[in-house]
């Protein structure tokens, strides 16, 4: 279990955020923080794994106090030992893939998980590449493989799919699920993207000011729960077309552009660009073999 | 041809290029990380010999390093070294002569690096040393070269430093630009421009041969 | 799977059937509060009031207003549950002779109604 209890005064370009936080997340979890750029997210990783420093507060590891500003505990942040995927990769351009996996290996440490990750994350052709020349979607199998060779307890995200395409990401989504469950991590995820969020995460916090405002598990979360509803999808409202009386919402959902038709009292509330739910009783879709 | 002053000139430049680069690197990367209070204090202190006249320098240092002086006896009556007018003594002056041309492009390039760089490596639990010898220096490869020939063309090429503490004694600290000034004083203008040739040329070849390597020079004039 | 009948504040009742169980969704309690939805698409219209036919929700209403489009027509009518939006073709109005405040009957199917804790 992970207890965080942070206070610190940030400086950003909106001014001064006074964060103020405090987390649980169970072992084994899946955890996403939410909310708006600026709202302390990134920060609160940094806290987590000792690249920033608290004004105040504690962090407590299962049984191990990482920070206690009271105490005088401040654990240095190699001895942290977590898995944390930038958002950049921060890829090391000197080395090649392999190298950059050879680098993250503890003293004594036994290389044979090299080669399961380079295996597992399907890197093995790209293994003697330089960073430079990997496409967005490979660089971040190498980064998240990286991350993966100290054999960490704890795994974290940063956006780490926004920069990618949505047919890259759908897949990496997966992978990371994969790996999530391969080696019992306990993650902690930022994302925008609710689609992601509801595929991946058990728990959702959303952070808004340095604020913990709302937290669920991801379902519960962004209010899919409250229909009996089993056909239900969320996505992204791509275009509003007026047709005779009705509407047709185009909504996408995963990589599949589906039609919606609404009655003009709920089309006047939607813009391009809302996250929204589609829902349908389990008893209408027809389903055929392919 | 004395070919002494050659000799002497390029045993200082590499011998100051080399003590250059060992402690710029601390330098320059603590300049680049920190966000001590002191560091505008200490970076206008690295960057002072650029703009000062080379006299001024010489002269302080000149006066400090005196067997007369508390210092200077110090050095002389303790570790037994005579800083004035002796080749060590050019090797110092030269090094905090030289001093800005090693630190800022080393500065530089550790500052345009992403600071993701590190953090990734430190939460891989390596050490800041292990970082900054395997991720961080093999990174800024281009800075590291123009560090290097910067302040070894600019120790080739320094006269008012060497002439105020080294003055011009053959073999120990008559450097080429000195001997090109006694030649053109004795009116002896072939042996001067024998100098002058050597060294226009070889700085000519150094600089070259670093534009070449980096590749920005040809790669921006070709778009 | 079950069948729920939900009574609305009126007194209409509501019949719906759902693939959940009371096991499988607490919300599902004799007395519990629940929404129900139904799509304007879903709604049939009819003027006959006894009809022998296999659709469990029935209300009356009338027409307050009606929209004409070229295929589609969009009624809205008040009837005891407040205002209630249909969506039929223009061809079944005009068969129909539908016009504003005439008096007619709503239909939905309960496989089409769904239960909102």
């Amino acid at each position: 279990m992970i207890r965080l209890n942070l206070k610190k005064t940030l400086k950003s370009a909106g001014g001064i955020m006074a964060l103020d936080l405090q987390l649980t997340i169970e072992k084994g979890q899946f955890v996403t923080l939410f909310g708006e750029s600026g709202a302390g997210k990134t920060s609160t990783l940094r806290m987590l794994s000792g690249l920033l420093k608290p004004d105040s507060g504690t962090i407590k590891v299962g049984e191990t106090t990482w920070f206690d500003s009271h105490k005088n505990i401040d654990l240095k942040t190699q001895l942290r030992k977590v898995g944390y995927v930038f958002q950049d990769y921060a890829l090391f351009p000197n080395m090649s893939v392999r190298q950059n996996l050879e680098y993250a290996l503890q003293k004594n440490q036994d290389r044979t998980i090299i080669g399961e990750l380079l295996e597992f994350a399907e890197l093995g052709e790209l293994e003697q590449r330089k960073p430079e020349t990997l496409s967005g979607g490979q660089k971040q199998r190498v980064a998240l493989a990286r991350a993966l060779v100290q054999r960490p307890e704890i795994l974290i995200l940063d956006e780490p799919l926004s920069a990618l395409d949505l047919k890259m990401r759908i897949k990496l989504q997966e992978y990371l699920l994969r790996v999530h469950k391969k080696y019992k991590l306990t993650t902690i995820l930022v994302s925008h993207d609710i689609g992601e969020i509801v595929k991946l995460s058990d728990c959702v916090f959303e952070l808004q000011n340095g604020r913990v405002i709302k937290k669920g598990t991801a379902a519960d979360f962004f209010g899919l729960n409250k229909t009996s509803a089993k056909f239900r999808f969320s996505g992204e409202v791509l275009k509003i077309e007026k047709e005779d009386v009705i509407y047709v919402i185009s909504v996408l959902i995963g990589n599949d552009i589906i039609k919606v038709v609404s009655d003009r009292t709920e089309a006047n509330d939607l813009r391009v660009g809302d996250q929204v739910l589609v829902a349908s009783k389990a008893f209408n879709p027809i389903i055929q073999k392919l | 041809m004395d070919w002494q002053p050659l000799v002497l000139t390029f045993k200082l430049a590499v011998v100051t290029t080399a003590i250059l680069f060992v402690i710029s690197i601390p330098i320059a990367n603590w300049l680049s990380s920190t966000r001590s209070k002191i560091r505008p204090v200490l970076e206008t202190l690295v960057s002072m010999p650029l703009v000062l006249p080379p006299t001024v320098l010489g002269f302080y240092m000149l006066v400090a390093f005196s067997p007369e002086n508390a210092f200077g006896s110090w050095l002389n009556e303790w570790l037994g070294i005579r800083l004035i007018f002796s080749f060590e003594g050019l090797v110092v002056a030269s090094v905090i002569y030289s001093l800005p041309f090693m630190v800022q492009p080393i500065q530089a390039g550790l500052s345009s690096l992403p600071s993701t760089l590190k953090e990734a490596s430190y939460t891989m639990g390596k050490s800041k040393m292990t970082t900054l010898l395997k991720i961080l220096l093999p990174n800024i490869k281009p800075s590291l070269l123009t560090g290097i020939v910067l302040s070894f063309a600019h120790t080739v090429g320094e006269f008012g430093v060497v002439l105020m503490i080294g003055g011009n004694m053959p073999g120990k600290t008559k450097v080429a630009s000195i001997a090109i000034y006694d030649e053109v004083e004795a009116l002896n203008y072939a042996a001067a421009n024998s100098y002058s040739l050597i060294l226009f040329s070889v700085t000519f070849v150094i600089l070259l041969l670093v534009y070449l390597t980096n590749g920005g020079y040809f790669k921006r004039f070709a778009q | 799977m079950s069948i729920v009948c939900v009574q609305v504040d009126s007194g209409e009742k509501f019949m719906s059937v759902v693939i959940d169980t009371p096991e499988s969704a607490p919300y599902m309690i004799k007395g519990n509060k629940v929404n129900v939805l139904f799509k304007e698409m879903e709604v049939a219209v009819t003027t006959q009031k006894e009809l022998d036919i296999s659709i469990e929700n029935r209300i009356t209403g009338n027409i307050t207003s009606m929209e004409e489009g070229v295929l589609l027509s969009r009624l809205v009518l008040e009837t005891t549950i407040g205002e209630v939006i249909a969506i039929i073709s223009t061809m079944s109005v005009k068969q129909m002779g539908l016009v504003e405040k005439m008096n007619v009957m709503i239909m939905v199917k309960l496989n089409e109604i769904i239960l909102a804790p």
